[in-house]
């Protein structure tokens, strides 16, 4: 992507050099440019631009010396993984620091998201034409199948919707939607649920926590459905929290308090506050009104227990490439990026990220040989 | 009782609109019988008040906007479905609120600073007017 700009992308000057266009930090006079289409859908996504045949979304990143990390090393892992993935580049518009990302859709395709997916279910389950959705969310049959719990219905309708997306944004209940899917042949749903497997042992071992339904999705042309490539891992790594600066310093000082007073628990308090959003089944949620779910180790743990022998393999198959390709070498693979996009990884970021990985590995490290012994016993 | 004009209008209207989105006559005939009543008891032209909402070339729903009241027809199987009204205790369609929501975007903002003190039916004309990713969630 981009390959003949090196380093950092600065879009002031590839609109001038390709478009001919002087930026003056108006927006709206961008988006009145031919080559720019923008982007409504995000708080953060911002502009499509439309070069040479290919289009590229700028999205600007908050704390960008902390957290574009997340989005660059998540891409470069999942390809290490096999696992497609979006490509992201490091880019600048007018100081804005973000990342440049080739759109996943070929001519025609529509991306679905997850949320569009539940949205069709929840209308496909009307039973007449008069039915609201509340009259669906209150169905006792629909909430058994769904396993929808009681405490939903004491809440206003817009949040039970909310809650309801989050309840169902789990493997084993978009398996249950995805079948009932328009048009919906065997081999799409066989792709895009092994897919939705992979992104779910992507998300526990990169420590991704917000793979909520807008954040995954499948791709459609034609009625042809295929799975779309893992996007958005801005917040993986243990990276996106709002105060992102102020939390590198409590883990360093965690961290050393936990090595010279041997408590790592005080290093794994601060990993196990990372919740996968995008789980196997409703038993990782933890607490419904906060919509707290289960840390990436113990979904990972139920993973194991729930998964048949073939996905127990490529577990312990994705494990093993982590571990030795990702874990071992993650000072090159770091420095590939950096050379790739011109930028240098902070020394307390590096230091954040590289101590949690290590320290997450390590632990799914335990659970899959738990699991292994046991099942040798 | 509603002018004889105006629901003739309205038809033709529905017909015209939902053809140059090339809908099928079929859909199209789905819509108004759907909707008869609905279409029957409008006291204006609907015109100005009819948006389509598309996720790249999928239509998604049409949606019928009046002031800060909505109402929407979800598109499947080639069909448009009866008019769901808006009402938060109700029905709640949640690719429609993101929509709507755009408006309140800080990026739509800065194209479009009057936003914010617009009514949903303006608000919704003034999204269809900004270039939107025609591959991804828009407003014809």
């Amino acid at each position: 992507m981009f390959d003949d700009y090196k380093g950092m992308i600065q879009l002031q000057q590839l609109f001038k050099d390709e478009y001919g266009y002087s930026c003056n930090d108006d927006l709206r006079e961008l988006s009145n440019q031919s080559f720019i289409e923008l982007e409504g859908n995000g708080a953060d996504a911002m502009f499509w631009i439309n070069y040479r045949g290919k289009k590229y979304l700028f999205k600007p990143i908050k704390d960008f010396e902390c957290n574009v990390w997340g989005e660059l090393l998540g891409e470069k892992f999942a390809s290490i993984l096999g696992i497609p993935c979006a490509k992201y580049r490091a880019a600048n518009y007018m100081g804005t620091l973000g990342v440049l990302s080739e759109s996943i859709l070929e001519d025609d395709e529509t991306l679905i998201l997850g949320s569009e997916i539940f949205q069709k279910f929840l209308n496909s389950q009307k039973r007449d034409a008069k039915e609201t959705i509340k009259d669906i969310i209150n169905n006792y049959e629909f909430q058994t199948t769904y396993k929808i719990p009681s405490e939903f219905l004491t809440l206003s309708l817009h949040d039970q919707q909310r809650y309801l997306f989050n309840h169902l944004n789990n493997l084993n209940q978009v398996k249950l939607i995805l079948k009932q899917y328009k048009n919906m042949d065997p081999q799409a749903f066989f792709d895009i649920t092994k897919h939705l497997f992979d992104i779910l042992v992507f998300d526990i071992f990169t420590l991704q926590g917000d793979r909520h339904p807008n954040n995954w999705g499948i791709k459609e042309k034609n009625q042809i459905k295929r799975p779309a490539e893992v996007f958005d891992n801005c917040t993986s790594l243990g990276l996106g929290y709002i105060d992102i600066s102020k939390r590198l310093v409590l883990f360093r000082e965690e961290y050393f308090n936990a090595k010279m007073l041997r408590e790592p628990e005080r290093i794994y308090h601060f990993i196990h506050q990372i919740e996968p959003s995008f789980t196997l089944s409703e038993d990782n949620i933890v607490e419904v009104a906060t919509r707290k779910k289960d840390y990436a180790a113990k979904v990972l743990d139920d993973l194991l227990q729930k998964s048949n022998p073939d996905e127990q393999d490529r577990i312990n198959e994705l494990y093993t490439t982590f571990n030795s390709e990702i874990i071992d070498k993650f000072d090159d693979i770091l420095k590939e990026v950096e050379d790739t996009n011109d930028l240098k990884m902070r020394d307390e970021v590096y230091f954040y990220i590289s101590n949690i990985l290590q320290m997450h590995s390590l632990e799914l490290g335990d659970i899959i040989s738990k699991y292994r012994r046991s099942k040798l016993l | 009782m509603i002018a004889r004009e105006t629901i003739n209008k309205n038809i033709k209207e529905i017909l015209k609109h939902f053809a140059e989105q090339n809908c099928t006559l079929d859909s199209i005939h789905s819509f108004i019988l759907n909707n008869l009543d609905f279409i029957l008891g409008l006291e204006n032209c609907i015109r100005d008040n009819l948006y389509f909402i598309y996720n790249g070339d999928n239509l998604y729903c049409v949606l019928l906007a009046f002031e800060d009241t909505y109402y929407w027809s979800l598109y499947e199987n080639e069909k448009f479905s009866c008019i769901i009204s808006e009402d938060k205790n109700l029905n709640y369609d949640y690719i429609v609120e993101m929509i709507l929501h755009f408006a309140d975007a800080e990026k739509i903002k800065r194209i479009s600073p009057q936003i914010t003190s617009m009514n949903i039916e303006q608000k919704i004309h003034e999204l269809k007017k900004i270039r939107l990713n025609y591959d991804g969630y828009h407003v014809k």
